[in-house]
């Protein structure tokens, strides 16, 4: 997939455990773990919203294409 | 609704349990008669589809088997059918619908029905040549109308694999 999410970073920058992003954002851990492990297809706005709202981060810092 | 739809899959489940039995006991008739009507030909005058087929017993036992291996076959079709609806009934989840399992039972029921047109076709072709010999064989085997079900169940059988990759789609939509 050429767009990755960097969740990774982010949550050790922020010293998050990936269980408390999930319950933030009101995301499931295993569709967490999916968005993690670059299987999922798509991710909505409303999702990527809450989550740069977790992290006080930016789209660009957690979202990166290559190509 | 709910209730009405899960009602109406019930109804549908039993009158597909009794068309497949049906199509069983015709076929099984159709193959003691013809193993009887063999050693005794004066039995097949009057047949359990309730036309007779003595008159082609004249004809000899190759075109009255060939005639009889038709309606098996198409019967048996028809029952496979049957069976195949029955499994989807089982196995289709209302809450997520689009499945590889029933799309592949939904493509084996237009393949059935394919092969069933076909046979059907043939056999009206060989109706037809045993008329012009003089046998008073009347029979409609509806073979456009199983290609034309086969056709549309294909088309059914697309859009349901489409279901699926949106499906899937969307439950990895995050």
């Amino acid at each position: 997939m050429p767009i990755n999410i960097n969740l990774d970073v982010m949550l050790a920058q922020r010293k998050m455990k990936s269980k408390e992003l999930a319950e933030i954002v009101g995301i499931t851990q295993a569709n967490l773990s999916i968005l993690r492990s670059g299987k999922a297809k798509a991710v909505r706005f409303s999702t990527l919203e809450a989550i740069c709202k977790a992290l006080d981060c930016q789209p660009g810092d957690i979202l990166k294409y290559t190509s | 609704m709910k209730t009405n739809t899960s009602t109406i899959y019930t109804v549908l489940k039993i009158v597909f349990w009794i068309i497949l039995i049906g199509h069983l006991i015709q076929t099984g008739s159709i193959i003691i008669n013809y193993f009887i009507s063999v050693f005794n030909p004066n039995v097949s005058n009057n047949t359990f589809l309730g036309d007779s087929s003595s008159n082609l017993n004249e004809l000899g036992l190759r075109h009255y088997t060939s005639y009889l291996s038709f309606q098996i076959a198409i019967l048996l079709s028809k029952a496979y059918m049957a069976y195949l609806a029955i499994k989807i009934f089982d196995k289709i989840n209302l809450s997520n619908p689009f499945s590889e399992t029933v799309a592949n039972l939904i493509v084996k029921i237009s393949h059935s029905a394919l092969g069933a047109g076909i046979i059907a076709i043939i056999a009206q072709g060989h109706t037809q040549w045993l008329a012009k010999q003089g046998f008073d064989v009347v029979k409609e085997w509806n073979g456009g109308q199983f290609l034309f079900l086969a056709g549309i169940i294909f088309i059914i059988a697309q859009i349901f694999k489409r279901g699926i990759e949106l499906q899937q789609e969307n439950e990895l939509t995050i």
